[in-house]
């Protein structure tokens, strides 16, 4: 499990697995109606957006699951190229709860992560925030 | 970075059968757990063939599996394919690696790789795959 560096995603076509949006949220509760909502992104992870200003949703955070130990190896043989397999993490679903906590489950079997917003993404959510 | 890990649980499940098949050879004298390839099965692994290999020639050769997956999208496995992939453990003098080996709805092995454990994303690992077999691996 780790962390990736908001300032380098690095290229999301050279991971392995799918990438792309995939599902939004489908239960959103307080604190969160109204204000965010999170997407599965496949190989680029669980991705939050700001949707105050519905006309303009904005992306505030992401996290990407590590393919660990129980990563299921997703291999494909593109474009003829010879067949090859990755071990990439691959986000299904995000899902919230009403205390606010972020539930990011991998397609390819690396696990549950259970997230919660800090910093600036956080600003988002707090009851001052308009 | 703004979002922050709290925990991660991992699909036990997936473990059971692993975990069963470690049970029953704790009385062996030689125990080792179940999937974990031995030096002479890993020396025999160029005997696997996609498209000729059926499941029962990779079960006589590796035994069970260190995990069994069933791999579908809303129940239905890819086009040509079983909705199964076998999965060995084993390690070499490179270190560490997974045995993925995929089978096609006739029982034959579709796909088969010896992907390493510190492999992950960048240029992926090279497999093995059976003539005129579906382009895509199941767990795409």
């Amino acid at each position: 499990m780790a962390l990736v560096d908001a300032q380098s995603p690095g290229d999301f076509c050279d991971k392995g697995a799918r990438f792309g949006a995939h599902a939004a949220a489908e239960g959103i509760y307080a604190p969160y109606y109204g204000k965010i909502v999170g997407v599965s992104w496949f190989n680029a992870g669980a991705r939050i957006w700001d949707i105050r200003d519905p006309r303009n949703p904005r992306p505030i955070a992401y996290y990407i699951q590590a393919p660990n130990k129980n990563t299921v190896a997703s291999c494909a043989r593109i474009n003829g190229a010879a067949a090859v397999c990755h071990n990439a993490a691959m986000n299904d679903y995000v899902e919230f709860d009403d205390r606010g906590y972020i539930y990011a489950a991998d397609r390819a079997g690396s696990g549950v992560t259970i997230l919660s917003l800090t910093g600036d993404a956080l600003k988002v959510v707090t009851p001052q925030a308009k | 970075m703004r979002l922050k890990p709290l925990a991660i649980a991992s699909f036990a499940a997936l473990c059971a059968f692993a975990a069963v098949a470690a049970q029953a050879q704790a009385a062996s004298p030689t125990p080792s757990p179940a999937g974990t390839l031995t030096q002479q099965q890993i020396g025999a692994l160029d005997k696997i063939v996609p498209g000729q290999s059926t499941r029962a020639d990779v079960a006589a050769l590796l035994g069970e599996p260190w995990r069994v997956v069933q791999f579908n999208d809303c129940g239905e496995a890819m086009d040509g394919q079983d909705d199964e992939t076998w999965e060995y453990r084993g390690a070499d003098a490179d270190g560490g690696f997974r045995l993925h080996v995929e089978f096609n709805e006739h029982g034959m092995v579709h796909l088969f790789a010896k992907i390493p454990d510190a492999a992950p994303g960048g240029a992926g690992t090279a497999a093995k795959v059976e003539p005129g077999g579906s382009p895509m691996g199941m767990s795409m």
